[in-house]
């Protein structure tokens, strides 16, 4: 490469250049250009810095795509139709054990709450938890003795929760809600064995 | 990089070299090597003068470019006196050919360390001491400017189709020739020369618009 005075190399001389791929006859007389011309000294400065940083981003996206391309062969060979039948049969295995576990297993004993009751409505109401067994006590003293009395929960509106039958013990029907009730408010209806309303008990659950 | 120059890329493929950019400054007209031998060889100090003042910046380039920073001003004027008393013993016979000598003797000037690098570390293996290693290694602040470059370089690569990026690194980092990678890729030579320009432009682009931010959060 011979330049004339005020020439200047051209940008794909001297990428080929930056990159060391110029063929010798070009490179001398490239370089006793880039002696005494500062221009191209700059450019060529420029040329390199690129160069370098594109192999530099180059390489370093490669090894990220190679290690990527690593984990992923890693985790296709690992699961191979076999190994992934043997893993799924496993898991099911798994499941179906903790599923029999889950339904043998006695629900998580919560300890019953217990309440007396011995107010009535217009009186201020017992409070009890939410969702949480409850062991009621209602009071029945003045109140006619019967060999057994009926129960009625009902709520706010009046609709019927539960109801069942208890005797009388030391001056009090006790009855248990193993379900316990949603927050609201409830009253407790005491009836005689014929169907006679005797008391009402407010109960407010939280 | 706000220095680069993009307009070029776009440019048809040119041959070797190129007319004055008329943009840029103008490459410097040939100085008359004859008589600057002449003054050279009878010790005139303006001599001396124009001599250093044509070729330092380009030695000075050159061995930097090579043999890294350590020591350089030092190589520098080690290739100032060989050319001299050469010069003086008349071995440069064809004046007119002085760019083409002071080349030589930089080349030379290059081999030699480099060959005495490698003569010194074959001389002390296995000596307890270490080896006095030139230092090739960029400054923190080189190392930082690379850094950067080399991120943008990063997200110009990942902004850019899988094909154009494989186009990219097969030329950059696998060294493979324009012709190869064009046979290899179905490509002519039109579309990946485009695609280097533009990849250029766009670095040329993030380094500019870096660059306007930093000094925008400078002046904030």
């Amino acid at each position: 490469m011979q330049l004339e005075p005020n020439e200047h190399i051209s940008e794909e001389s001297l990428e080929s250049y930056a990159l060391g791929s110029l063929s010798e006859p070009l490179v001398t007389g490239l370089e006793e250009h880039l002696l005494i011309c500062p221009a191209c000294q700059d450019k060529l400065r420029e040329f390199d810095a690129y160069v370098a940083a594109m192999r530099g981003a180059a390489a370093r996206l490669d090894r990220e795509d190679e290690s990527r391309k690593t984990f992923w062969t890693r985790v296709s060979e690992a699961l191979t139709v076999r190994r992934l039948t043997w893993a799924l049969a496993l898991m099911t295995l798994a499941l179906v054990v903790l599923a029999v576990r889950l339904s043998l297993s006695p629900p998580p004993s919560i300890e019953p709450f217990a309440i007396v009751l011995e107010t009535s409505r217009g009186s201020q109401a017992q409070h009890a938890p939410a969702r949480r067994p409850l062991d009621l006590s209602l009071d029945i003293t003045a109140l006619p003795a019967f060999p057994t009395y009926q129960l009625e929960t009902v709520d706010a509106s009046g609709r019927v929760q539960t109801q069942s039958s208890s005797t009388a013990s030391q001056g009090r029907v006790k009855t248990s809600l193993a379900k316990g009730l949603r927050s609201g408010n409830y009253f407790i209806r005491l009836y005689s064995p014929s169907g006679e309303l005797l008391r009402e008990y407010g109960l407010q659950v939280d | 990089m706000a220095g680069f120059n993009t307009e070029a890329l776009h440019a048809p493929q040119e041959t070797a070299v190129t007319a004055a950019d008329p943009t840029g400054p103008a490459a410097p007209p040939g100085p008359n090597w004859t008589d600057l031998v002449a003054k050279i060889k009878l010790d005139d100090q303006s001599g001396m003068e124009d001599l250093y003042r044509i070729f330092s910046r380009g030695v000075r380039f050159y061995l930097c470019r090579q043999l890294g920073p350590q020591d350089l001003e030092d190589k520098v004027h080690d290739t100032f006196l060989i050319v001299v008393q050469a010069v003086r013993r008349g071995e440069l016979r064809e004046p007119e050919r002085l760019m083409g000598f002071v080349r030589t003797v930089v080349r030379r000037q290059v081999a030699g360390h480099i060959d005495q690098a490698v003569h010194s570390r074959r001389q002390q293996v296995g000596l307890e001491s270490g080896t006095a290693v030139m230092d090739l290694n960029r400054d923190p602040e080189e190392s930082a400017i690379h850094q950067q470059y080399e991120e943008i370089a990063r997200r110009v690569l990942n902004s850019i189709s899988k094909r154009d990026r494989e186009i990219l690194t097969r030329f950059y980092l696998l060294e493979q020739s324009q012709q190869e990678i064009c046979t290899q890729m179905n490509l002519t030579e039109t579309q990946f020369r485009l695609l280097k320009s533009r990849a250029k432009a766009r670095f040329g682009e993030l380094g500019k618009r870096r660059l306007a931010r930093r000094g925008a959060l400078r002046f904030a």
